[in-house]
């Protein structure tokens, strides 16, 4: 590659990158300002503050509701990790009638937009009584459209002869399953559980619709109700800082396994 | 130790698609029996419905006469060798000898015994912590042969377990296969497309073809008295020549090729006489044709000549029909020249060119 082409080629990555990067950047460094200093364009404060910070953790149960967001995001994950994974088997790895069709159903669940399927996701919350618990939370969740369709996909291409082994050894579906396929599926087990835990500590609507008790919140709720509801004295440090709260365990995760998180979605479907 | 049987065994994958059609076969206690067949003759799916990891259309699968088509693999009392290992990949050596113990819960103490047994005779003493990624081809599917013998089945199952290995290492494979089989006496079935394999280990062979068994016989009586033209053709390296011509009679028979008028020699069957004046199909081994010090002999053409050391093979031609013949390493010949050669009639096999039976 030319020089010229390599400069013109790294320009574009690094306005690209920044472009990304700018606003998020801008918005922790502004946690960090005094609150007159905010509106304005410079990017670092003059006079380095936790005064933001401060109003959040005093205004609102910010560390209860991380927990409660760490408690749902988590037990949902496992959950999904461990029932789509065995749909995922069973409808690339058992023969039975109907497989291709229920396979089509759970496809189209996915074609289905929530916002759709919300009131009567909602009704059914309430007649089975479990609104203001965390199991209006969490069993909506606990099974996903989306990892069923790459365990899937990751399983059909697992060597037959291993499986036939395994249960030549005496093993069963459940022992096939989760000692033999789980521990040679950790990439599609990460990617899977990347997406879905931070779809779920991400989601704002659904908890805001099934929660009213400030103690069982997550944590975007509460930092959404702070943000619009009020409390944050319309101070946009506390705004920020509240929202930098919410993101930074997202980012670490997805830091921490990205490695695999790439080598998945780059090997998926493929075989070794 | 038990003996196996298929009774009138088929499986239709989808209609009219057959992997193995009405087959029968008895395999006595301790035997080894060979499947062998080009690939796709359903030699695999045989093995597959006596493992029970495949499920017969029809029939009965007997082991250790319990009729056992209900039974799942893992209560079936057998082990199974893959083709290409099928180790567990996350598990090192030890773990993946031990797993199917562990599984039918045995103490760990009879657990290591047996691993420690099995490492021995397979020389895997040093190789228990390595992963199978660390480990060669032939020590993966001697890992492979460990798994199935620390259980102690009454039936090895074996899917061509060479087939992935280099060829040096294959034949030292062959035999320790053969010299686990004399230390445990146990049932093997054992399927291969390799007739060498097939000649060289079992006490009898099964020939299969288009998912329908051809022949089941010792490996002699297989070389010797092939029923049909497929099994003649399969058995032995190089293949048996095969020579079509018109079959006439004057005072003895001859066959014309359409380039040459072979003169059978007297005492021929007499089951020639029905196909006298019409086609018929001449097989002879390469080793039952030699070069003639006489004029007599059968005129051919050299085509090309292959030194293996031992012998030679010729590579001859009449005009029409193609004849290999092999020959010792020291007589003098030249390709493109003309010899005559003897056939040993008494060893030669007659084919109908329409059904291709033996006559």
């Amino acid at each position: 590659m030319g020089i010229l082409k390599k400069t013109l080629f790294y320009s574009v990555l690094f306005i690209g990158a920044i472009t990304f990067l700018y606003p998020f950047i801008w918005m922790i460094l502004a946690t960090f300002k005094p609150e007159i200093e905010i509106t304005e364009l410079t990017l670092l404060p003059s006079e380095f503050t936790l005064r933001s910070y401060e109003l959040v953790f005093n205004k609102i149960p910010i560390i209860r509701s991380f927990l409660n967001s760490l408690f749902v995001s988590l037990t949902a994950t496992a959950s999904v990790l461990f029932f789509s994974s065995m749909v995922g088997y069973s409808l690339s790895r058992l023969e039975y009638r109907g497989r291709e069709l229920i396979f089509g159903v759970i496809l189209l669940t996915m074609m289905i937009p929530a916002q759709i399927t919300l009131i009567p996701m909602y009704i059914l919350m309430v007649k089975l009584e479990l609104t203001n618990t965390y199991r209006a939370l969490i069993f909506p969740a606990s099974i996903s459209a989306f990892g069923i369709l790459l365990f899937r996909q990751y399983f059909k291409s697992f060597p037959q002869e291993i499986i036939d082994a395994a249960r030549i050894d005496g093993a069963g579906e459940f022992t096939i399953l989760y000692r033999i396929i789980w521990p040679n599926s950790i990439p599609t087990l990460i990617t899977v559980g990347i997406i879905t835990f931070m779809g779920i500590w991400n989601d704002v609507l659904w908890p805001l619709i099934v929660i009213k008790k400030e103690s069982l919140m997550t944590m975007p709720q509460m930092v959404t109700l702070f943000s619009v509801g009020g409390r944050a004295e319309a101070q946009l440090g506390a705004v920020l800082a509240a929202a930098t709260l919410l993101a930074v365990p997202v980012m670490l995760i997805y830091l921490f396994f990205q490695k695999y998180f790439i080598r998945s979605m780059a090997t998926s479907g493929l075989k070794n | 130790m038990a003996q196996v049987a298929l009774k009138n065994i088929s499986k239709e994958f989808e209609k009219g698609v057959f992997g193995i059609k009405d087959a029968n076969i008895d395999i006595a206690d301790g035997e080894f029996v060979v499947l062998v067949g080009p690939s796709g003759c359903g030699k695999s799916t045989t093995l597959r419905i006596i493992a029970g990891l495949e499920e017969a259309s029809e029939g009965e699968v007997f082991i250790g006469n319990k009729m056992v088509n209900d039974v799942p693999p893992k209560d079936r009392d057998i082990a199974m060798v893959f083709q290409n290992y099928a180790l567990y990949p996350h598990m090192n050596v030890y773990q993946n000898i031990s797993f199917g113990l562990k599984l039918r819960k045995y103490d760990s103490k009879e657990i290591a015994a047996r691993v420690k047994n099995a490492a021995e005779i397979l020389d895997l003493t040093n190789l228990l912590e390595r992963k199978p990624k660390a480990l060669s081809g032939g020590q993966r599917q001697r890992v492979a042969l460990g798994r199935s013998i620390v259980r102690q089945p009454s039936v090895f199952l074996f899917d061509e377990p060479l087939s992935n290995l280099d060829a040096k290492l294959r034949v030292q494979m062959r035999t320790e296969i053969s010299k686990l089989h004399n230390r445990l006496k146990t049932t093997m079935i054992y399927v291969t497309h390799d007739q060498v394999e097939a000649m060289t280990l079992g006490d009898r062979i099964i020939v299969m073809k288009d998912s329908i068994i051809q022949q089941t016989d010792t490996p002699m009586n297989l070389y010797n008295n092939p029923v049909n033209k497929f099994v003649a053709g399969f058995i032995g390296s190089p293949s048996m020549n095969f020579i079509k011509g018109t079959l006439r009679k004057r005072d003895v028979y001859t066959l014309d090729d359409g380039s040459v008028v072979i003169k059978l020699q007297n005492g021929m069957p007499d089951s020639l006489s029905s196909f006298v004046d019409k086609e018929i199909i001449m097989g002879i081994r390469p080793e039952d044709i030699t070069l003639s010090d006489s004029n007599n002999g059968i005129p051919l053409t050299i085509e090309v000549s292959e030194m293996m050391g031992n012998e030679i093979y010729l590579y001859m031609t009449t005009g029409s029909s193609s004849i290999v013949s092999r020959v010792p390493p020291d007589v003098e010949v030249e390709e493109g020249g003309n010899v005559m050669v003897d056939f040993n009639f008494s060893k030669a096999h007659f084919f109908n060119p329409v059904t291709e039976e033996k006559i």
